[in-house]
């Protein structure tokens, strides 16, 4: 199992996966050339979404479909420093697609 | 030197050692600001001083000057400050405020331990050159098409709004008191100000900081309030929407409620 984690630094955002580096551009930079962000739906949580799910599922097309998923359901909520399991990510990508209202 | 009487937790803790370590040991938060208010005033005194029988409907720039700032600043804020850019300059707002600012202040601890530390909430000092510049186009543009008067009152808007703007946000972050609690807009964006600090919301909600009404127009708002609610809410926290704190809950993958939201449900 692989635990993906990442923070905001003095120095930038970092997100590590198994205490190595996952880089922006994993798969290609797709949805941003500006690097990882998360906590809202836009370029940089897709493009942190898509390097998570290509590391994860080890399929770069099935990761690009699932980017709206994955975001809606975990990057969009991630809190400023946060950790998730291969477990977690396989729980949001086979829960019931969320509807809810966020700001 | 760092605030004894505090919850702050270890990482912002060490965060704030960290940064304070990289400012320049000369730096004087007193000087910054009164550079800011000098060079303010004084512009504001000339474009006062260039103004001449101004008549009743010429006044109309100045609320309308203030407020297209304020719209300004909220639109720098939500897109720019909070969202990482190609831009340099650009780039530049965005780890300054969301990679340092949001990092040095949370909801739990959001006050400055002493001068120093204003270099991480106001704007640095050309700020004030860069906006009189960025000024003179629309003014010369209202001077030239509507009136002189027009045009001076509305430079002096919009440097009076952005230096209403840092006054606000510097009582966000100065410790409580009578004054602060008490006093109508302040009291208001202290707590907006404080809600948007919460790690869990920063990126998404309360990104007007001079006044709330941003917040309420595009519905960013943690408020489930109106027009008036949003300028006199105060400290009151009862009108809070419910379920808007929700960050990932990696055990159950499920959003977790803030616990006021979860006692009122």
């Amino acid at each position: 199992m692989k635990i993906y984690s990442g923070d905001r630094t003095i120095d930038g955002v970092i997100v590590f996966v198994n205490q190595a580096h996952l880089l922006p551009d994993t798969g290609g930079a797709i949805f941003s050339d500006t690097g990882f962000e998360w906590g809202y739906d836009g370029p940089g949580p897709r493009q942190l979404a898509y390097a998570i799910l290509i590391d994860h599922l080890g399929d770069a097309s099935r990761a690009k479909a699932l980017v709206p998923r994955f975001v809606e359901g975990c990057v969009a909520r991630l809190d400023n420093e946060w950790s998730i399991s291969s477990a977690d990510i396989e729980a949001v990508l086979n829960s019931p697609e969320r509807t809810g209202q966020r700001a | 030197m760092e605030l004894v009487n505090t919850i702050m937790g270890q990482r912002q803790r060490k965060y704030r050692e960290m940064y304070r370590e990289r400012v320049s040991g000369w730096y004087n938060g007193w000087l910054h600001v009164m550079i800011i208010y000098l060079a303010g005033s004084s512009a504001l005194y000339i474009y006062g001083a260039n103004t001449v029988n101004v008549q009743w409907w010429e006044w109309l720039a100045l609320p309308f000057g203030f407020i297209s700032y304020q719209a300004s600043e909220y639109i720098l804020h939500m897109y720019v400050m909070h969202r990482p850019r190609k831009n340099v300059v650009l780039r530049a707002l965005y780890i300054r405020h969301t990679l340092m600012h949001h990092q040095f202040f949370t909801k739990e601890e959001m006050r400055f331990a002493d001068h120093k530390d204003w270099r991480v909430t106001f704007f640095p000092p050309f700020t004030m050159l860069g906006l009189t510049l960025l000024s003179i186009i629309p003014s010369l543009a209202a001077g030239i098409v509507i009136s002189e008067n027009v045009g001076w009152l509305l430079m002096a808007a919009l440097t009076a709004s952005y230096m209403f703007y840092e006054l606000i946000h510097f009582c966000c972050h100065i410790d409580d008191n009578w004054l602060v609690r008490n006093m109508p807009l302040i009291n208001t964006a202290r707590r907006h100000h404080t809600a948007h600090h919460d790690h869990a919301l920063m990126m998404r909600v309360n990104m007007g900081i001079g006044t709330a009404l941003p917040d309420w127009l595009m519905g960013t708002s943690d408020l489930d309030r109106g027009f008036w609610g949003h300028l006199f809410n105060g400290y009151d926290e009862s009108h809070v929407r419910p379920g808007l704190q929700k960050s990932f809950n990696a055990a159950g993958t499920r959003p977790v409620p803030n616990r006021q939201a979860a006692e009122r449900n």
